[in-house]
């Protein structure tokens, strides 16, 4: 086997000798800043969230549970993250309507115990308050007209299908 | 009276200078400096100075584990032994021309055994491990220890030549006393244009010796679990490094003795300053350097250089000087 | 005196060894990377070792598959006290997507006490080091309940 050059780095070594190191200053000094779109700690904002469930339904590692209990006028619900399941994917706030999950870039997940991890918000979600019947007299004129509109309307509707 | 001021001379030579003390803090000085230079030539910060003394205190306070059909006497005495025959070296080597704590007429071979007894210590200590791991990196050893030992000897019997065709009526001396003398009087050894490839073959020899990088084919940390050492935990581990170490400054120092010695400024501390710079330009010509630039040899690659390039150097030296050159 | 050194001493030189319990080689490049030039964890006093009985520190990544449970399990019976645990990246905790799967057998908390855990998939090398960091002083803290 050929060998060109047996000792390779010899120049550069000596010449790293007499210059600065490139190491980063952690941890004797701040954490570098991560960069831009990092997919960090979890945010969850429930004043936002509607509990549509989408997030839960598109979790592959399922890192969140949904707890619910009936309070007076709707539920309480509780969302957790569990940020030593969560793969970080952020499919949970791209599919999030109302922008309630954030990925902040928070890179020091770093802790002892299992509720160092967990990320949690409670709102409550109010039942929807039923609207009250529409009353006879504004029916009134709604039945003279499917009379004379009966056969044009009917007519419409299959092919809107 | 008089015996009780030799018992407490020689208690203070073995114990202080240069035994116990003193060699362990050249030693850990020599490792700090050796492992923060690395680091530098690999363009990071690297550990502070001290991080071998702390390695070692930390090596003293952790549980040791024997492995149940280890044999424990071997598995705890080796590396005693192997510490101990270091540092009755370290009493044998002068400092300077003007002071040795024993010299006897056959110093060169009392330390030619001295020193292959640690590296017989990590052998019986591998064998006493009931490992595989440890199996293997003891026949490295064995390897490595067949390729260093013949270059040794001749690059020994060389600067014992060259010394006594001068100093001594028959030709030839063993005496590393003598040595220094006639380094005082002729010249360093290295000054002399047919010890050049001695010289050089001995820098070859250290690394390999000492167990450093490229050619530390036995305590080869990723390739076989760490090989010799797999089973040690604690203060036997701690001996071990402590002995690796002291390799380190015990080598070094023989070779500042054989080709740089010969002067002397008359006060002691200034000779030992001095011999430590040495100790310390030589650890970084020949341990520092590979480490941070070579990847580790294959077994039979080490054999085959030790064998051929260094013992063919030795040779030339030996041949140059039995000419009378 | 001397005890009080050794106990300043086992913070300041931690050697890690390293199990790969079935993981995916994320977390493990990312751990490996902590030693180069540009986040040097050796000015700290880390060092890789190639045997768990020179270790201190024990970073196991990965969910713990059927076949390495076994072997997991002894290696950390092999480690020598003090030593600390520390689950690198989400897998150990938890499986992360490999969760309920038939080769996974369990978080590490079922096998050994888990004292560090760095989350992430895969957590950055800073955030390594500073996982590292708080294991070398929960070791000072376990190093002087021996005595």
């Amino acid at each position: 086997m050929e060998v060109k050059n047996p000792v390779p780095f010899l120049k550069d070594a000596l010449k790293q000798l007499f210059e600065k190191p490139v190491t980063e200053s952690f941890p004797a000094g701040d954490p570098p800043k991560a960069a831009p779109e990092y997919r960090g700690r979890i945010v969850y904002h429930p004043d936002l969230c509607i509990n549509c469930g989408t997030c839960l339904r598109v979790c592959a590692p399922q890192a969140m549970t949904r707890t619910m209990e009936p309070v007076e006028g709707g539920d309480r619900v509780t969302f957790t993250f569990d940020m030593t399941s969560c793969t970080f994917c952020r499919l949970c706030s791209d599919f999030c309507s109302r922008k309630a999950i954030e990925l902040t870039d928070d890179y020091m997940i770093v802790g002892t115990k299992h509720e160092d991890f967990l990320v949690s918000g409670t709102f409550i979600k109010m039942k929807p308050v039923k609207k009250p019947a529409p009353d006879a007299a504004a029916a009134k004129p709604a039945p003279a007209k499917p009379a004379a509109e009966g056969t044009p309307a009917a007519s419409p509707a299959p092919e809107k299908k | 009276m008089n015996i009780v001021l030799i018992i407490l001379k020689w208690l203070f030579h073995i114990l202080v200078f240069p035994g116990f003390l003193f060699t362990l803090c050249a030693a850990l000085l020599l490792a700090g400096i050796d492992r923060k230079l690395v680091a530098r030539m690999q363009n990071r910060v690297g550990p502070p100075l001290l991080q071998p003394a702390y390695d070692l205190l930390k090596l003293f306070g952790k549980e040791i584990i024997i492995p149940r059909q280890a044999n424990k006497k071997a598995f705890l005495s080796a590396p005693a032994v192997g510490l101990a025959s270091l540092l009755v070296t370290s009493l044998l080597l002068p400092f300077s021309a003007s002071f040795v704590a024993v010299s006897g007429v056959a110093d060169v071979i009392v330390v030619l055994y001295l020193l292959t007894i640690p590296a017989v210590a990590i052998i019986v200590g591998a064998a006493s491990s009931a490992s595989p791991f440890a199996g293997v990196g003891l026949s490295r050893e064995m390897v490595a220890v067949m390729a260093y030992e013949l270059p040794l000897t001749i690059v020994l019997v060389t600067v014992c030549r060259k010394a006594g065709l001068m100093m001594d009526e028959s030709g030839m001396t063993f005496s590393l006393a003598t040595v220094m003398q006639y380094q005082a009087e002729h010249g360093a050894m290295i000054t002399k244009l047919s010890m050049i490839p001695a010289a050089l073959a001995m820098l070859f020899i250290i690394p390999c010796e000492v167990g450093a990088h490229p050619f530390d084919i036995a305590e080869a940390e990723t390739e076989i679990c760490e090989g010799t050492l797999a089973e040690y935990s604690g203060l036997p581990l701690a001996f071990y490094e402590l002995a690796h170490y002291v390799k380190m400054f015990i080598l070094t120092s023989l070779f500042c003795v054989l080709f740089l010695g010969g002067f002397t400024t008359g006060v002691v501390v200034v000779d030992l300053i001095l011999r430590l710079i040495f100790c310390v330009v030589v650890t970084f010509l020949c341990i520092t350097v590979p480490h941070a630039v070579c990847a580790r040899f294959k077994v039979e690659q080490v054999f085959k250089f030790y064998w051929t390039w260094v013992l063919g150097l030795a040779l030339v030296s030996l041949l140059l000087v039995w000419l009378g050159l | 005196m001397l005890r009080k050194l050794i106990d300043e001493s086992a913070a300041k030189s931690p050697w890690i060894y390293h199990i790969n319990a079935g993981s995916c080689n994320g977390c493990d490049i990312e751990l490996v990377s902590v030693l180069t030039p540009r986040y040097d964890a050796e000015r700290c006093g880390f060092k890789l070792t190639g045997s768990p009985r020179h270790a201190d520190i024990v970073v196991v990544s990965g969910p713990i598959t059927v076949q390495t449970r076994d072997r997991v399990v002894r290696t950390l019976s092999q480690v020598p006290e003090p030593k600390v645990v520390v689950a690198l990246g989400s897998c150990p905790r938890s499986g992360n997507v490999f969760k309920g799967s038939y080769s996974i057998d369990g978080p590490l908390d079922k096998y050994c006490h888990v004292d560090v855990s760095v989350a992430g998939c895969t957590p950055k090398p800073e955030a390594i080091i500073a996982g590292l960091a708080k294991a070398a002083e929960i070791l000072k803290e376990k190093r002087k309940e021996m005595h």
